[in-house]
């Protein structure tokens, strides 16, 4: 591909970078101080629900070395190698996904309140 | 290996990458602006891209190979690639993109307004991303090597050279339906395979015991050693050898080895019998090998700290997934905070989906290519085993889209991280180079760890992905996190935490690459940096900023306004989300 179209694209990369005024564009106004109260209370609850999340994922695989570490001897009882596959091979993916899909659905009912609460608050 | 189909296959790869890249090219120019058609890219598609950028060479070829070196215990390696995404998606997907950033060090700059944080994390970027590129390199000159008999070295070159001149000429670029159809291709070149492979072992007379049984050849087996190696012998062994082994010459003459360690020098093959026991490569200190201990989980391999190596591997992937150049890049092609939350959601099952095969190939290489063991070529089980298993011309045309995945792999990583590494490397680090020598920025980008890859021989694929995941955590962990989540971050504490976490896990890899320490906990703690490397850059990050409480940047809350608000709906009074960052 690379087209003759391209170097131009490239040149756009650096551009506004040096346009831009640190640190980074000013918001809309927020002013208020009711703002600064909504954006404290949206931020310590995703944060809690984000270490919730995290929390879930360490208690369910974070213990898991220990337990292979104490698991028999193969050599005297076949079969660990087996479980062990069936955990890691298998069995967490789907772990993942529904801790991911439990953090996303409250995650996005925290920034739904948090709208309601301002657009109430504006009225 | 049937050179021909191989060739074809993977031309072919090659070639539909750039037929899709075009059109995609061609769709996004006809748009005044590609980031407002990027928009309305819903999540699933952008999830297949994602995926089908971080599924590397590593995933796809490593996985297997350490499976079938190493054992179960290495199925930590899928794990912690996809848990990584959790990690991202609990703290950072939504406020990073958000953020608008499009690198690392645009979230820094953006974040704390601190040129010289900027400056610093751009040379980490670079150095994680050298990192990531040098196992893609010798995954492509093991892939060519098997499909055209090239030395391995030139297969590296040659994919360094391709990804370079794409890269310069534009392409490959933030093309979504290009990173989808990788996503695809890889997934289909593993699963398809594996369908008539698992077959092939149920109608095997003796599959059973897989698991258990130390591996053996099941037929005549001649093996040729390419460099030197020792082995370790349990039972006495007999073969026919042509060349020297224990310094004596052999010119197809029965050899007879006793228990213990015998040396084959390069270039010796050995012709043995069905049912010989494999014998396996004895490390250079004589330490036990790994063969014995397979089926044990935590058994160790190679390491003398096996539980601690383990929750090195846990922290470097968990946490460094969210500082690997090439993923960031991907979020920003999401509408906005919210889809990118959903993306990652379905990245992890398409990650997690895909991981459920290459321990697959693992196990079966362990079985049909034991001479890999000994060779310790095990990286290339998951390319061999159609021809092995199956033969004839089904084993060859499954052999041939096989290596057509593995060239999806290293291509569509390789060219994520070159991109983005050329992009640092002009931006941030030789910014006196101008913007538009961003085109001469690609050629360090490649050239570096291709001659490093060169010249550092065979690391073992999904090994050396873990180092830079270890440094990717350490420098970017810290950062983000803190940045999106703490107000009291400011520049010099972040340069700290930066310089700290990510210098001394840098240092650490970098050690562990060149030569590490014979043995011990100093090689232990050097090989898996990520415990100590972490936390080690959060409290930097914690304490020098609190030391430097009076620098915290004056833009700090219009920050986290901006990261943690969700977005407004179209046609509000509130500006666009995307702001004058970076474009490609």
């Amino acid at each position: 591909m690379g087209g003759p179209g391209t170097p131009r694209r490239e040149v756009v990369t650096g551009a506004p970078r040096t346009a831009r005024p640190a640190p980074g564009p000013v918001p809309p106004a927020r002013t208020r101080p009711q703002d600064a109260a909504l954006l404290r209370d949206l931020m310590r609850r995703q944060l809690r629900l984000g270490v919730s999340a995290f929390g879930m994922l360490v208690a369910v695989i974070g213990p898991l070395p220990l337990v292979f570490a104490a698991l028999p001897d193969p050599a005297v009882r076949p079969g660990g190698a087996l479980l062990v596959w069936a955990v890691l091979g298998v069995g967490a993916y789907p772990v993942l996904v529904v801790i991911g899909r439990w953090y996303v659905v409250r995650a996005e009912r925290a920034e739904r309140d948090a709208v309601e609460r301002d657009e109430g608050a504006r009225r | 290996m049937n050179q021909a189909y191989g060739i074809v296959a993977v031309s072919a790869a090659v070639l539909a990458t750039l037929v899709i890249g075009s059109v995609g090219l061609r769709v996004s120019r006809t748009t005044s602006d590609f980031y407002v058609a990027s928009r309305t890219v819903p999540p699933y598609l952008n999830a297949m891209a994602v995926s089908g950028e971080y599924l590397s060479a590593a995933s796809f070829l490593g996985i297997a190979g350490l499976v079938a070196a190493e054992g179960v215990q290495m199925l930590w390696f899928p794990v912690g690639y996809a848990a990584g995404y959790l990690v991202l998606l609990a703290f950072v997907a939504a406020p990073l993109r958000r953020s608008g950033a499009y690198t690392l060090p645009d979230f820094a700059d953006s974040r704390l307004g601190s040129p010289a944080a900027r400056r610093v994390a751009g040379v980490l970027v670079v150095g994680v991303g050298w990192l990531y590129l040098l196992p893609q390199l010798q995954g492509a000159g093991l892939t060519l090597g098997l499909v055209t008999g090239a030395p391995h070295w030139l297969g590296g070159v040659l994919v360094a050279v391709v990804v370079t001149l794409a890269v310069a000429a534009g392409g490959m670029r933030g093309i979504t339906f290009v990173q989808a159809f990788q996503y695809c291709l890889k997934l289909t070149a593993l699963l398809v395979p594996a369908v008539f492979l698992l077959l092939a072992w149920h109608g095997d007379p003796r599959p059973a015991g897989a698991l258990e049984e130390p591996p053996a050849f099941r037929r005549h087996t001649q093996v040729t050693v390419d460099s030197t190696v020792r082995l370790r012998i349990e039972a006495p062994l007999r073969a026919v050898a042509s060349g020297a082994v224990d310094g004596r010459a052999y010119d197809g003459a029965p050899l007879a080895l006793d228990p213990g360690v015998h040396e084959i020098r390069a270039g010796t093959t050995l012709r043995f019998p069905p049912g010989t026991p494999v014998p396996e490569r004895a490390p250079g200190d004589g330490r036990p090998g790994t063969a014995a201990g397979w089926a044990a989980p935590l058994s160790g391999g190679e390491e003398e700290h096996p539980l601690y190596a383990t929750y090195g591997l846990i922290c470097a992937t968990f946490l460094g997934t969210m500082g690997l150049p090439h993923v960031l890049v991907r979020f920003y092609t999401n509408p906005d905070g919210r889809a990118a939350r959903r993306t990652t959601v379905i990245v992890l099952a398409l990650v997690g989906g895909f991981y459920l095969l290459p321990p697959l190939y693992g196990l079966l290489g362990r079985l049909y290519a034991p001479d890999l063991l000994l060779t310790g070529n095990t990286d290339a089980a998951v390319l061999v085993l159609p021809e092995r298993l199956l033969g004839g011309t089904a084993g060859d045309l499954l052999g041939a889209l096989i290596a057509a995945g593995a060239c999806a792999a290293f291509l569509s990583t390789a060219s994520g991280l070159t991109l983005s590494v050329a992009g640092v490397l002009s931006q941030d680090v030789l910014p006196s180079l101008g913007v538009r020598r961003f085109r001469l920025a690609t050629l360090p980008a490649v050239a570096v760890p291709g001659t490093v890859s060169v010249a550092a021989g065979q690391l073992p694929v999904a090994g050396a992905v873990g180092l830079a995941f270890a440094v990717a955590a350490s420098a970017f962990c810290p950062l983000l996190v803190l940045g999106i989540w703490w107000r009291g971050l400011t520049p010099p504490g972040a340069i700290a935490g930066l310089l700290a976490g990510g210098g001394g896990a840098l240092t650490a890899v970098t050690l562990t690459i060149a030569g590490p320490p014979a043995g011990g906990w100093a090689r232990s703690l050097l090989a898996w940096p990520a415990v100590w490397s972490v936390p080690l850059g959060f409290l930097t990050m914690i304490l020098v900023s609190l030391a430097t409480r009076d620098r915290v940047p004056p833009g700090t809350e219009a920050a986290m306004a901006r990261l943690h608000l969700p977005e407004r709906p179209a046609g509000r009074d509130q500006p666009s989300t995307r702001r004058g960052v970076t474009t490609p």
